[in-house]
């Protein structure tokens, strides 16, 4: 039972140690050298995009938003407290950013909200704000944490919000995991298939075997060994502990033993 | 033979739960530094002082622009960057023609100082700025005042300081001064609005009605009081001359102070009446009376309008002070 039980114990550990170095693997490939993780949403609206800080100031490391236009559109980039985010932006429509998914690297969204937003440039409340028909990035440091971004189509629509973090300790930690999976999958991989027995002569003498000669205690015989049934399986065996060579007592054998022939 | 079984079957175990360990139950958050995002702090300043100076250049930029632009074009303009006290004084010295000396306060072009900010997240929002005319070496106090989220500031308030006077210590950069309603007297020698009307009643001639809390004793007062001895002193006995201030503080803003006072702006307006002798035949006006009334003689009673920017500071304990005034005369009435 317990044999079982060690068996089933190493598949899981081999298997979780597989799992943990594909997803380092995974993880260290996706992060790169420089440990960037991008987001990327595409709401398609021009409706104001909002990201909270459950979303931005999350992490240490500092994160930079970039919200593009659509073809000839104009875009609105802008900074602010969170309470003065949602003050402003009132229960207008708005989509939201509600987390990432790092399986496939999208910024989540959701709508919510019902009605037109305000002029939200006229407002004075914006730590930072900025506006044109490129690319705009907006960074936010996280020293000044909790902060809104707020991204709003001008004239157009938002195309893509993209979401990027750097953090080089992501793929230390991509790396470590995958060598610690390896690690695990070995550990997994000799429980569940132990060391065998090698065969050859310079395999250390079978247990069961008894040998005598010259040098051993009691009168002395024929230089012959006897065979003796094994008692044990080989999978439960650990022949170097079993034997030592310098016990007192031991003499050379007389032949080469193999498992297979001493059990009967 | 079964210890070591059990060993290994224990290496496992303990392999397979630290597995489960990291994957499991937040463990993976912390490793890769996620933590929860860190609470808003809502009792310190909207702003950063940056992003105030930024507000308060623009604005004393676009007074400056549509300070002397009269009509309807110039009233719309002001009203873009201007509002209560300071937008009637701008209207009124645009309409009289003096935008270059009654609006001296938006005339320095020098980058504006920001003081402080109101404190806190709510609305209305406040910045006070200062900007020094180094010609003159006048400084002057700006309040720039956003009544909601998605309006933009204005200026509400603009006014010089006195020479020698000084503002006292107020909110530190990060914490802001709070805003205080102009009728709330708590801890104070007065209430704001009262210490106006008692400041008001003080400098009025030639029955002034000197209060024990409230200070005469500055430049403006001081001024008011030898123009109008002078001005009678030369009316003689043809004519009387009544000076009264009428506070206006439907727009008055206020701050606390460091040491628990307040600073408040407001607004007084002053009406000089002068009522000629039954022996005087008629008064000669000097021209910004005459232009003020169209004529420039009188026979009759009649009255200019001044408008009197002013702030006060109100200690909580000690006397009612003012630190900055100017005026500027906007309006004539015969009767």
């Amino acid at each position: 039972m317990v044999h079982v039980l060690t068996r089933v114990l190493g598949a899981l550990v081999a298997l979780s140690g597989l799992a943990l170095a594909a997803v380092g693997v995974w993880f260290a490939t996706e992060l790169g050298g420089s440990g960037t993780a991008t987001f990327t949403a595409r709401p398609g609206t021009a409706d104001p995009v909002v990201l909270q800080p459950d979303v931005l100031n999350r992490v240490d490391a500092q994160v930079t938003v970039t919200a593009t236009p659509s073809s000839g559109g104009r875009i609105w980039i802008a900074l602010a407290n969170p309470s003065d985010a949602e003050a402003v932006l009132g229960d207008a429509r708005r989509v939201e950013a509600t987390g990432v998914s790092v399986q496939d690297w999208v910024l989540r969204t959701a709508s919510q909200g019902s009605g037109d937003a305000a002029d939200l440039s006229a407002a004075e409340l914006w730590r930072n704000q900025d506006d044109g028909t490129e690319a705009l990035e907006m960074t936010v440091d996280q020293a000044n944490a909790p902060e809104t971004v707020i991204a709003l189509a001008e004239e157009g629509t938002v195309e893509t919000v993209t979401m990027t973090v750097e953090n080089k300790t992501w793929f230390v930690e991509a790396v470590i995991a995958a060598l610690v999976g390896l690690f695990l999958l070995a550990v997994g991989l000799v429980v569940v298939w132990p060391r065998r027995r090698r065969t050859g002569a310079d395999a250390g003498p079978a247990a069961g075997v008894t040998a005598t000669g010259a040098d051993a205690a009691g009168p002395p015989t024929d230089e012959t060994a006897e065979l003796e049934p094994m008692a044990t399986t080989p999978a439960e065996e650990d022949a170097p502990a079993e034997h030592d060579p310098a016990a007192p007592g031991d003499t050379e054998q007389t032949e080469p033993h193999t498992t297979k022939e001493a059990t009967p | 033979m079964s210890r070591r079984i059990t060993r290994r079957s224990g290496a496992a175990a303990a392999a397979l739960a630290a597995v489960l360990a990291v994957g499991g139950c937040g463990l993976g958050d912390s490793l890769v530094g996620l933590h929860p995002a860190p609470p808003e702090e809502t009792s310190s300043v909207p702003l950063d002082t940056e992003g105030a100076t930024v507000i308060a250049a623009r604005l004393l930029d676009e007074a400056r622009a549509s300070a002397t632009t009269k009509g309807e074009k110039g009233e719309k303009a002001r009203a873009e960057v201007l509002s209560g006290d300071a937008l009637t004084v701008a209207n009124a010295a645009a309409e009289q023609g003096a935008a270059d000396s009654g609006s001296e306060e938006l005339a320095p072009s020098a980058a504006p100082t920001v003081i402080t900010m109101s404190r806190g997240r709510g609305w209305p929002r406040a910045i006070l700025a200062t900007t020094l005319d180094e010609a003159t070496n006048t400084q002057s106090l700006h309040v720039m005042v956003s009544e909601t989220p998605d309006a933009p500031f204005t200026i509400a308030e603009s006014v010089q300081m006195l020479g020698g006077a000084e503002l006292p210590a107020i909110g530190a950069d990060r914490s802001g001064a709070p805003l205080v309603d102009i009728t709330d007297g708590d801890a104070l020698v007065m209430a704001p609005d009262e210490a106006y009307d008692a400041y008001a009643a003080a400098v009025a001639f030639p029955k002034p009605e000197p209060n024990d809390a409230v200070s005469t004793d500055d430049s403006f007062s001081q001024a008011l009081v030898t123009s109008a001895t002078a001005q009678q002193k030369a009316l003689k006995k043809l004519a009387t001359l009544r000076q009264k201030h009428r506070p206006d503080l439907e727009d008055a803003v206020a701050f606390r102070l460091a040491d628990g006072g307040v600073v408040a702006f407001g607004l007084m307006r002053r009406t000089d009446t002068f009522t000629p002798a039954k022996k005087a035949k008629e008064l000669t006006l000097p021209k910004e009376y005459a232009d003020l009334l169209g004529k420039k003689k009188v026979t009759d009673r009649f009255a200019v309008t001044s408008l009197e920017p002013v702030a006060l500071v109100v200690p909580s304990e000690g006397e009612v002070r003012l630190i900055a005034a100017s005026e500027l005369l906007v309006s004539g009435k015969r009767s």
